[in-house]
């Protein structure tokens, strides 16, 4: 019994340093132009398909579980979603309203797979405020011709300078 | 039997092993069932509150955070925008707010964690970092040992083939139900 917990206990903390070496390999890159939400919408056609990184406020998060963002623009009509990957995990309710640079792969909406209603999937809207999310979301996305979506690899909060009052 | 001391003995001290993550993944269970009765997660509290507003195109900041603090609530400003209803979207530590400018009525919607519930519904969704799926793995193989050693475990009419085998095909027949039926 004492070896099944030393082993159980010894494969955590090598999972553990595992995930650590992986993540300290990945850190050191040149660093990459960060676009507003805007910009990217205006060069889509172009950057469809690489890697991006761009700076937004988070408009809404996917309350059942966290697995989507959508970052707003200038304005609520100029959005775009963000998928969590595993490396990112999930984005919380406590981001809306925060500023966050995500890093990942910017795609056009190819498939029905890709496309994302959030009032439908999820049977309803659960409260009068997640519904005028949703709605606002789905007036943005009627506006686009095409529609993209980020598959983000990484997500940094962006903490407000302090402006002097 | 040999197989069945073996059994009863990994059962037992596997069983003590997965006693946590079980009571985790059952609690956050039933939390995460009800998600469209209730929010899992957050405590949702929703107050009104009438600012003086004087309708106009834009609001300043500072005109923000004047009538956020007639909510009479200890709030940290965010960011804000005029939305396509004309509403001032406020967006703050927490939560957000809404105000009509026509007629200064507000609304905030401030969020809490479920403190315990929050962490375990994350567990459960595994959303956590990547490490943390290989480990819930680990423990869903336990599960599943424990599971199945349980079967083979008592012998006679306890057993698998007394009143054990009953039990068992009744424990399948509900969300066999379900599968056939619903899905």
């Amino acid at each position: 019994m004492n070896k099944i917990v030393f082993l159980f206990v010894l494969a955590l903390a090598v999972a553990g340093c595992v995930n650590q070496k992986k993540e300290t390999a990945v850190e050191a890159e040149p660093e990459a132009v960060v676009l507003s939400v805007d910009e990217l919408m205006d060069q889509a056609e172009t950057l469809a398909g690489s890697e991006v990184t761009v700076k937004g406020t988070v408009m809404h998060v996917c309350q059942h579980g966290g697995q989507r963002c959508f970052l707003m623009g200038s304005g609520e009509e100029i959005i775009i979603r963000v998928e969590a990957s595993e490396e990112i995990g999930t984005f919380s309710q406590e981001q809306m309203g925060s500023e966050l640079e995500v890093v990942g792969i910017f795609k056009e909406v190819k498939t029905d797979a890709e496309a994302h209603n959030p009032g439908e999937e999820q049977g309803g809207e659960a409260d009068e405020e997640t519904g005028e999310a949703h709605q606002q979301i789905a007036n943005a996305q009627e506006t686009q011709e095409v529609e993209y979506y980020i598959q983000g690899i990484k997500a940094t909060e962006v903490k407000p300078a302090e402006s002097p009052e | 039997m040999k197989l069945r001391k073996f059994l009863r003995n990994w059962h037992r001290d596997i069983g003590y092993l997965t006693v946590g993550i079980l009571l985790i993944y059952g609690i956050s269970g039933i939390m995460l069932n009800h998600q469209h009765d209730f929010n899992p997660d957050y405590r949702i509290f929703v107050y009104e509150f009438s600012a003086d507003v004087s309708p106009k195109a834009s609001y300043s900041k500072d005109e923000v955070k004047k009538m956020l603090a007639e909510a009479g609530r200890e709030v940290v400003y965010k960011k804000h925008y005029m939305n396509s209803q004309g509403f001032i979207k406020v967006f703050i530590e927490n939560g957000e707010a809404s105000i009509n400018p026509q007629t200064g009525e507000g609304v905030m919607r401030y969020l809490q964690r479920r403190a315990l519930f929050f962490e375990m519904n994350q567990l459960h969704r595994a959303t956590v970092v990547k490490t943390w799926k290989w480990i819930s793995d680990a423990f869903s193989i336990m599960i599943l040992f424990v599971t199945i050693s349980g079967l083979f475990i008592l012998k006679g009419k306890y057993g698998l083939k007394g009143r054990g085998w009953w039990l068992t095909l009744a424990g399948f027949l509900a969300p066999l139900f379900f599968m056939i039926f619903y899905i």
